[in-house]
């Protein structure tokens, strides 16, 4: 038993594991790290309850693109990813103006793929697949929980255009609800970092 | 004998656009839809290929309404990318690269993986060559950016072949001859890869833009960038020209 322990240590130890979501929710029970940073950019969560209305899956006019994700193209028309919150359908027919058509609203969404009438998305942790045949209704075909785990939080970290100079966190309070989304917002000595 | 010569001449023709025209990530994943090399999704047939921090995930979609689990294999940790090509999975993780066979479809069989320096790698293939960046930096350690070239030829043992240097690479594409390289707010690089080993810088497409991910599509290069899409005639794959972009 204790063999087998000291081998995971070990194993751990040498892996280069990446902790930090984990090392994120330990640190959430830490005192404060000192000195004190002052006032800084720093990633603050916004909450939401489960019956919130951003919530829902569904589609929308079309939208602003304020944090760009993933593409994928299909015939005419292009999705991309609006990190945390859903999808843009683009229509781009005319290659020298596209136009955004509409906005489905999906919250923690990270990921893009399609097939025929299907979109294959997630919502935070959850797989989901979208049915876009009676647009613009949209049903949620099918779900598969916890696909994603690492995003059940709506995660900073996994965001891969996460802005490389903001390293603190406002401490979040999961009793609050879901995260949607983190904003980078002024913070005066943030207690929680990267 | 001249009419034999012309014949001889469309046949060449054909079989090199074959060759050109082979098989993409998506043209394989069926219903001719194509994503990015940045995705953690890879549809193949009936099946959904899927890749979350640690897990290569199976799924069989016959059934949109009922997708059916049938492989779940662990692959470490920091998995980033993958990319179906050819029968092969092609997975990028921030330590490595793995390849598996889907002759199989339901059940993924790993046949390498490469490990490298630490650092954010999407995959992407063509013919048998394989090409991976590297991004060094703080969410993916490491201090390395660069493009590597391998021959996957024998897919069971990888061989690098070449390593570029790179400013901070993301997302790449491959249409023809030519590769695109994301290299963030350095622009986006097109490569000569006539020679597919050994890539030849052609110029960065500098306008002020961050770029993370390109596909090429029917002529097209739809590129992901900071604040929306960039789209580019490539219909001269090394010779990119810019038609629109649509931000906000």
């Amino acid at each position: 038993m204790l063999r087998t322990v000291t081998l995971l240590l070990v194993a751990i130890a040498f892996c280069g594991c990446d902790f930090r979501l984990f090392e994120l929710r330990e640190r959430d029970r830490m005192p404060p790290e000192p000195p004190p940073v002052g006032i800084v950019d720093t990633y603050v969560p916004i909450y939401a309850s489960e019956d919130a209305e951003e919530l829902k899956i569904t589609t929308l006019a079309a939208r602003p693109t304020a944090k760009a994700g993933k593409i994928f193209v299909l015939g005419t028309r292009l999705y991309q990813v609006e990190e945390d919150s859903g999808i843009h359908i683009i229509d781009y027919s005319d290659k020298a103006k596209p136009v955004k058509i509409g906005f489905l609203n999906v919250p923690g969404c990270k990921e893009v793929a399609l097939k025929g009438d299907n979109i294959y998305t997630n919502n935070f942790e959850d797989m989901i697949i979208l049915d876009l045949s009676a647009s613009p209704e949209v049903k949620v075909k099918s779900r598969v929980a916890n696909v994603f785990p690492e995003l059940r939080y709506s995660s900073v970290y996994y965001s891969h255009n996460r802005p490389s100079n903001v390293f603190y966190l406002e401490c979040p309070d999961y009793s609050k609800g879901r995260i949607v989304r983190w904003e980078v917002k002024k913070v005066n000595n943030p207690k929680c970092r990267f | 004998m001249k009419k034999y010569y012309y014949l001889l001449l469309v046949l060449l023709i054909t079989i090199s656009c074959t060759k050109d025209g082979a098989k993409t990530s998506s043209d394989y994943s069926s219903g001719g839809g194509k994503g990015g090399s940045l995705a953690r999704f890879a549809i193949a047939g009936n099946y959904l290929y899927v890749v979350n921090h640690s897990n290569l995930q199976v799924y069989d979609i016959t059934d949109a309404d009922k997708p059916i689990n049938k492989a779940t294999k662990s692959l470490g940790w920091d998995i980033e990318t993958i990319f179906a090509y050819d029968q092969k999975l092609f997975i990028g993780s921030s330590s490595a690269m793995f390849i598996f066979d889907i002759t199989d479809p339901a059940s993924p069989k790993q046949e390498s993986r490469v490990q490298h320096f630490r650092s954010c790698d999407p995959v992407v293939t063509q013919g048998t060559i394989a090409f991976v960046t590297l991004r060094g930096g703080s969410t993916c350690g490491g201090a390395a950016n660069a493009l590597m070239v391998y021959d996957v030829k024998d897919t069971k043992n990888p061989v690098l072949k070449t390593q570029l240097p790179l400013t901070r690479p993301y997302g790449l594409g491959i249409q023809d001859s030519a590769l695109y390289v994301c290299d963030a707010e350095k622009g986006l690089a097109v490569f000569n890869i006539k020679n597919p080993e050994q890539p030849k810088l052609l110029k960065y497409i500098e306008d002020g833009d961050t770029y993370y991910d390109v596909i090429p599509y029917h002529g097209v290069l739809i590129a992901y960038v900071k604040n929306g899409v960039r789209f580019f005639d490539i219909n001269k794959p090394q010779e990119p020209v810019s038609l629109s972009a649509l931000m906000n």
